[in-house]
């Protein structure tokens, strides 16, 4: 479901420059979002990323795709404590 | 309209024998022979021969046959030749009806020959009783003007004029402006030569000057277009001058004593008004120009022009000094009437408001935030050495950013990519680096989109180590240090890391949208804009067309396109614009007829045309006006009372075809089915299924029409009522439709269909429509295989003898 969500994203980095904290884990939220086109769901649930993102929205907001990539943060972080 | 007795000749071909293999053409010939009207019956080897040719005209010349029914398979070029070799004996070309037998699967295969037998007499039967009710017609010319009217004269509204005027055709060129030029004269350079744009322009204008054939109406606007093709009538409103352009040799005496300076506002015409900084007005450029000017944006015409509002109360200075005495300062708007026989809209574009994305790139809040049309402005002066520019100034310029795709491949701006933009931000880049060769630039994209030989441009700029290419868009924020530069900081999305830079100047390559004077043509022509806003056709094969007949569009008028793409696009307008340019205008004599003895002035026909080309006559019955209709017939399918009728394809001649069908071909549980097959698509796949060895079943008979909408209520009705066990009518998919809509009129109606066949005691299920593409000829066999299967559920027809 995630997966097909990340589909539009064209992997701009809009959501990583406008993200607040962007820069400050190993991965911006466009390699997550990165990692979730290649299927790779573990590596995006368990980016050090997901324990970042305060949910400012902003990156959903400035995407030029529409993709909703904090909704998608939010259920990652969900995914996370339930599977890993 | 005199009372014929039809003398019909039936002539039946079968060059390679195919035909006559399956059944036997001689029966076929002498049964027709006996059916009342037919004067002559025979079957023939060869009808290209001189001797049968001879001997038909010797038949016609003696009244011994006055129409003739070809059976057989003829390409329509042949059909063509064979008109026009019986023209000469006087024989009018709408006096031939066409039988193909092979189209029907006469001939097909060797089972089933007594069905195919019948079946083709049947056909031929058909073709006999539509035969006699055939008219000669002939085409009708109406008197037109040979002038042209073109709304725009930027790059591309030039050259349509200068082909107009290559081709000796009088051209009036309206310009909302003062002078011509468009966009392509605020520009620095184009690509991928870089040429100064001035260059082109009076390249082009050396055809227009001192035509006497080009009327130039600058500062105008069209506010009406009324009539069709040939016969445009184009009211223009005018503002004023101030200044006679007789009288004005661009002396410039009357700017040394204006005493008004007005700033020169070079950003987007759709924005806010200027953002006002701490001198005053927003803009990079510090330019100013006085209250009377040069023409802009080029000086052409050469005549001056006053800007009458910034006039001081009471001034007349210009026109005290003016040695030619060609200012008139108390000029009022005027109108006037233009008749043209085509009008070209080539109304260019404007940019994308950057305001629009200023929580982007803080375009608003910076001044050094600036849009590429500003960038261009502000390279054409830095590249003539003037330096009127405010902080920072452009000569201490140490890096530059360009910010690509902005507004444009988004989708809550302009869901398209603007085209030109990649390779534009190049030619900028190649430009500043030839006045500054130590600046750095960035340039921030998604795709780099050089397209073709500009890929020369991108490989030239990507040797130089001052010019970096960042694959992510940045945070625009001011500089840490409190000083003019931004600060810029995106993710390299190459390797996830973060890119910052001190810009001291962005460049937002901002999108293409349709002009003002675009959007204002639209509303006054009333012709749609398409899904992206713009004025175009059918975007693959005639982007030039409108759904108005003689009002074509070229240039950026149509959608984000570089300058040669916009040259080409307008040479292309101006061609088919010719085609009404001839003085008269020809119109095939198929067109629609209203009874007006059965018209109840319902006015369905009225709003159903797709081209909206029904007007009143004086006693309120609708008329069509022939140099807009398409003749697609639309208005005959949904004429509740069956008024209407297209000339040689009236409800007439299809209620007599339907007649005298003959179920009788198959046996009684074998369903029957009427076909009425569009002529663009679905005939053709039913015709690529035979030819293919599809063996399409025998069922059909296939009834060509111009469009799947031309099909009344009436006829279906008819044909159910005497028996007729299913109709199908296929017509275009959807967006396909070379009449805009007409499959969906089709669908409209049959709700009122079902209603009238429900109160005939008849199944609505016996009637179904279906989209079939012109290359679905299998589809096409699968649609009435599935329908003779459920009709044959369904049971014959409780009207079925």
């Amino acid at each position: 479901m995630i997966a097909n969500e990340t589909a539009p994203c064209v992997q701009c980095g809009y959501c990583s420059a406008y993200c607040e904290v962007g820069f400050l884990a190993a991965d911006t939220p466009r390699k997550v979002l990165r990692y979730l086109q290649r299927d790779d769901l573990q590596k995006a649930a368990t980016s050090s990323f997901l324990m970042l993102c305060k949910q400012c929205q902003t990156c959903g907001l400035i995407c030029p795709q529409g993709v909703d990539v904090a909704g998608i943060m939010r259920r990652l972080v969900r995914n996370r404590f339930l599977h890993y | 309209m005199e009372k014929r007795i039809p003398k019909i000749g039936v002539y039946i071909c079968d060059p390679g024998g195919k035909v006559g293999k399956v059944i036997d053409l001689q029966i076929l010939a002498e049964k027709c022979g006996k059916t009342k009207g037919v004067e002559h019956s025979e079957v023939i080897a060869d009808p290209w021969s001189e001797e049968f040719l001879s001997g038909v005209r010797e038949k016609i010349g003696a009244g011994e046959i006055d129409r003739i029914i070809w059976g057989g398979r003829f390409t329509v070029r042949q059909q063509e030749i064979l008109k026009e070799k019986l023209t000469e004996a006087t024989l009018n070309p709408y006096l031939h009806e066409w039988c193909d037998l092979e189209l029907h699967g006469v001939g097909q295969n060797t089972e089933g020959t007594n069905v195919q037998q019948k079946k083709a007499l049947s056909l031929v039967k058909m073709a006999i009783a539509r035969a006699k009710h055939l008219q000669p017609l002939e085409p009708l010319d109406i008197p037109a003007t040979d002038a042209a009217v073109i709304v725009g004269a930027g790059i591309a509204g030039l050259h349509v004029a200068a082909s107009f005027l290559e081709r000796g055709k009088p051209v009036h060129l309206v310009e909302q402006q003062s002078g011509v030029g468009g966009k392509v004269a605020l520009l620095s350079r184009f690509y991928p030569l870089n040429c100064d744009p001035h260059c082109g322009l009076e390249y082009v204008l050396k055809s227009l000057r001192g035509s006497d054939k080009l009327t130039l109406h600058t500062l105008s606007k069209p506010t009406a277009i009324e009539g069709a093709a040939g016969n445009f009538l184009v009211t223009l409103q005018t503002e004023p001058r101030y200044v006679d352009e007789n009288r004005c040799n661009g002396c410039g005496l009357c700017t040394e004593v204006c005493p008004v300076d007005l700033p020169v506002y070079t950003d987007n015409v759709q924005d806010e008004p200027p953002f006002q900084w701490e001198n005053g007005i927003g803009s990079m450029i510090r330019d100013t120009r006085k209250a009377i000017h040069p023409s802009l944006p080029y000086a052409f015409p050469e005549s001056y022009v006053v800007d009458r509002q910034a006039c001081p109360e009471g001034c007349a200075k210009c026109r005290d000094i003016c040695p030619t005495q060609a200012i008139e300062l108390d000029q009022v708007p005027s109108e006037r009437n233009l008749k043209a026989g085509a009008v070209v809209a080539t109304t260019g574009w404007d940019p994308y408001p950057l305001s629009k994305m200023s929580a982007y790139f803080g375009y608003g809040s910076y001044p050094n935030v600036i849009g590429n049309l500003e960038m261009e402005q502000l390279l054409s002066r830095m590249s003539r050495g003037i330096d009127n520019l405010s902080a920072p100034p452009v000569k201490d310029l140490k890096t530059v950013g360009f910010v690509q795709c902005v507004g444009s491949r988004n989708k809550q701006h302009l869901s398209y990519c603007s085209s030109i933009c990649c390779s534009a931000t190049i030619k900028q880049i190649q430009q500043l680096k030839s006045i500054q060769p130590e600046v750095t630039c960035v340039v921030y994209y998604q795709d780099m989109r050089c397209i073709g030989f500009e890929e020369d441009m991108y490989q030239a700029v990507k040797k130089s180590e001052d010019i970096l290419f960042v694959r992510g868009f940045p945070q625009i924020t001011g500089s840490e240090s409190g000083s003019s530069q931004l600060l810029a900081v995106a993710e390299d999305t190459f390797s996830g890391k973060p890119v910052k830079k001190d810009l001291d100047l962005l460049v937002l390559a901002g999108g293409m949208q349709l002009s003002q004077a675009g959007q204002d043509f639209a509303e006054v022509s009333g012709l749609p804009l398409n899904e992206n806003n713009f004025l175009t056709g059918h975007y693959q094969c005639y982007p030039e067309e409108s759904q108005r007949s003689g009002i074509l569009s070229g240039g950026c008028a149509r959608g984000p396109m570089n300058v040669s793409q916009s040259i080409d696009s307008a040479n292309r307008a101006a061609l088919k614009a010719l085609n009404f340019l001839d003085g008269s205008i020809s119109i095939q004599p198929t067109y629609p007829l209203v009874d007006k003895t059965k018209c109840d002035e319902c006015k369905r026909c009225v709003e159903e045309c797709p081209f909206a080309c029904y007007h009143y006559d004086e006693k309120g019955f609708p008329e069509p006006d022939l140099g807009k209709c398409r003749q697609c017939g639309n208005c005959m399918g949904t004429c509740p009372v069956a008024a209407i009728s297209l000339n040689n394809f009236t409800i007439k001649q299809l209620a007599a075809q339907i007649e005298v069908l003959e179920n009788s071909f198959l046996d009684y549980e074998e369903p029957v089915i009427l076909a009425f097959l569009c002529e663009n698509d679905a005939y053709l796949a039913a015709r690529a299924a035979v030819d293919s060895g599809l063996n399409p079943p025998l069922n059909a008979i296939y009834v060509k029409v111009p469009c799947a909408g031309a099909v009344n209520n009436a006829v279906v009705a008819d044909a159910l009522a005497l028996g007729i066990d299913g109709i199908l009518i296929a017509g275009c998919s959807d967006g396909q439709c070379h009449y805009v809509n007409g499959n969906q009129l089709v669908l409209k109606r049959s709700g009122d269909l079902r209603e009238k066949l429900t109160t005939m005691m008849i199944e609505p299920e016996r009637v179904r429509s279906e989209s079939v593409e012109i290359q679905e000829s299998t589809r096409f066999v699968e649609i009435l295989e599935d329908y003779i299967k459920d009709l044959k559920e369904l049971g014959p027809n409780p009207f079925k003898i």
